[in-house]
């Protein structure tokens, strides 16, 4: 189909609509950041100012000397981190597993982990606390880091597996006949080729893990082990009026992720639609 | 000596091939049955039990389900997360459809554009309801200061209107992100199509009536799905931005069922309700997968 506007006169209308539009949804972002330039005594003025005059870098300063915010800060970043690494390691040896070498039941496990697509997890919060509890995982970054592997594994094993699967047989089977075991021709051959697999699913699972909200509220008792959101969650209370260090906290938690989408945004948008479409 | 080491080693090498293969997949199968598949048997288990955080967990047979069912706000929850999920569905997917139709084109700056849409979509929940609760703000926010320039009075958004204002909020937050995904199944669709059309005369609209709209049925209704249980599990911003009020208001099947467990510390009671939710899901996604399945034909 022909694009709608696509005459001159509707290119310049296609533009001007975008660009109004645009502003909107940018809107939100730019209320922030402006807010958290301004100084304190300029946070209640009615009319609220559009560009903060005098502009202040304090109300960053002011937040960062926290220690809870720092360790927030420390805490979802090793998190994330982790589970990026046990995501990338487990589900790229599952996935060659599947895709590749010779199970007996194949398609009988691969939907015993496919079946967790179906099932919300939020509604086994209740068992996986008594199972941490258990395991003395409660309040510990490991026992973030290893329920957000584990909820990950459906999509990144399915991803990863699709992945191995378009890699032709002869060039396994051959490394093979030259004497490669299982474990060489994942780490030589599986891994370097699935590599603009494994940059999307790194960048989705850190996005998911940084901004994940409920389970580490729950699992998450004492406030030096809380993780950048729960930590936005506490300060609301902290702070409350005080929209200047608040929205600073917002601004910050940002930074990992526009980081990510400025240098990752292809991988973003092709991960997040084909982790989808399954 | 020699003869039982060469009989030995096949029968080794045999025993590493054979079970080689499962050591790569068994990870995941772990983490999955500790971590997936053990809690979903629990989840019956503990609903069964009085489940306090400690000390001794009496079986008490269906007794967690019936008060369950004669909790009031856990039926007010059902319903008001029900009704949620039946507005904002329609109000992401209008304005989706419009922007993915807009932006089915190649032009200049067109993946910038693009790219704008979909910002909220990458931040967190959480830093979302922040900012918007200051949007918010009914005494110096910015939404009752362009109110007040379009000559109309000051509103206080969150007490008055929690529930417009989190769809406000959720449509902004996430309409990029179906945007995307129909964009996708639109740019799957055959050009050719269009073309002939066009050659038999069918105009702009029957084209999208008679081509586009059939042949994105199975995109569209992926889409649906993933938004109609995103927005029923939703929890997040109704933590930040409503609590679940004012009184119980609004109040979620996921923030109740949190409250019940996490906050009373009535595991059992809570694990019922997770029953609950999950058989309602499952019988949804079901449902709503066959659909997705059924075939078209052109």
């Amino acid at each position: 189909m022909r694009p709608l506007f696509s005459d001159a006169y509707g290119r310049t209308f296609f533009y001007l609509l975008n660009a109004l539009l645009g502003v909107v949804f940018l809107f939100p972002f730019y209320w922030t950041v402006i807010t958290a330039l301004k100084t304190p005594d300029h946070i209640l003025d009615y009319p609220p100012g559009f560009i903060p005059n005098p502009a202040t870098l304090e109300n960053f300063y002011t937040v960062i000397s926290r220690q809870d915010f720092r360790l927030w800060y420390f805490n979802s970043l090793v998190i994330a981190l982790a589970t990026v690494f046990l995501v990338l390691l487990v589900s790229s040896l599952a996935g060659y597993g599947f895709a590749k070498l010779n199970l007996r039941w194949r398609e009988l496990l691969f939907f015993s982990i496919l079946i967790s697509l179906m099932i919300p997890h939020q509604s086994l919060l209740i068992p996986l606390f008594t199972i941490l509890q258990t395991f003395g995982l409660i309040n510990t970054r490991e026992g973030l880091t290893l329920i957000y592997t584990t909820f990950s594994l459906p999509v990144s094993i399915f991803l990863l597996r699709n992945a191995c699967e378009s890699i032709p047989n002869d060039l396994v089977e051959s490394a093979r006949i030259d004497g490669c075991g299982d474990l060489r021709i994942w780490w030589n051959i599986i891994l370097p080729l699935i590599k603009p697999s494994l940059a999307t699913l790194a960048i989705l699972t850190f996005l998911g893990s940084w901004n994940e909200f409920l389970v580490a509220l729950i699992f998450t008792t004492t406030d030096e082990m809380k993780t950048v959101p729960v930590g936005l969650s506490v300060l609301l209370g902290v702070y409350g009026i005080h929209w200047e260090n608040l929205t600073a906290v917002t601004v910050l938690s940002f930074i990992p992720v526009f980081v990510i989408f400025v240098f990752g945004q292809r991988f973003i948008v092709s991960g997040l639609t084909s982790g989808a479409i399954k | 000596m020699q003869t039982t080491r060469r009989a030995y080693l096949p029968a080794h090498r045999a025993l590493i091939r054979a079970v080689s293969p499962y050591l790569f997949v068994m990870p995941a199968i772990l983490l999955n049955c500790v971590f997936f598949l053990l809690p979903c048997l629990m989840v019956f288990w503990i609903s069964l039990h009085e489940w306090p955080l400690l000390g001794p967990r009496p079986f008490v047979g269906l007794k967690n389900y019936v008060s369950t069912l004669n909790d009031h706000v856990f039926l007010q929850a059902f319903s008001f997360t029900t009704r949620y999920t039946l507005l904002v569905t329609p109000s992401i997917f209008v304005p989706a459809i419009l922007l993915a139709l807009l932006l089915n084109r190649r032009v200049t700056g067109i993946s910038i554009i693009r790219a704008i849409y979909f910002t909220p979509v990458i931040i967190s929940f959480v830093a979302a309801s922040l900012m918007w609760r200051w949007i918010y703000n009914d005494l110096v926010g910015i939404a009752n200061y362009l109110l007040s320039l379009l000559g109309l009075p000051k509103v206080n958004w969150l007490g008055e209107y929690p529930l417009l204002s989190v769809i406000i909020m959720i449509v902004w937050k996430t309409v990029g992100y179906s945007m995307v995904l129909l964009l996708t199944g639109m740019q799957s669709i055959p050009a050719e199509l269009y073309e002939a059309a066009a050659i038999d005369g069918a105009g702009r609209w029957i084209q999208f009536l008679r081509i586009t709209l059939p042949l994105l049925r199975p995109t569209f209704a992926l889409a649906v799905t993933i938004s109609v249980i995103g927005s029923y599990l939703g929890f997040d911003f109704w933590y930040v931005l409503t609590g679940g009020g004012p009184e119980y208001d609004t109040t979620t099947v996921v923030l109740w069922i949190y409250r019940t467990a996490f906050q009373f510390f009535l595991l059992g009671k809570g694990a019922a309700m997770s029953v609950f939710l999950l058989a309602f899901l499952v019988v949804i996604s079901y449902l709503q997968i066959r659909f997705i399945r059924t075939r078209i034909e052109y």
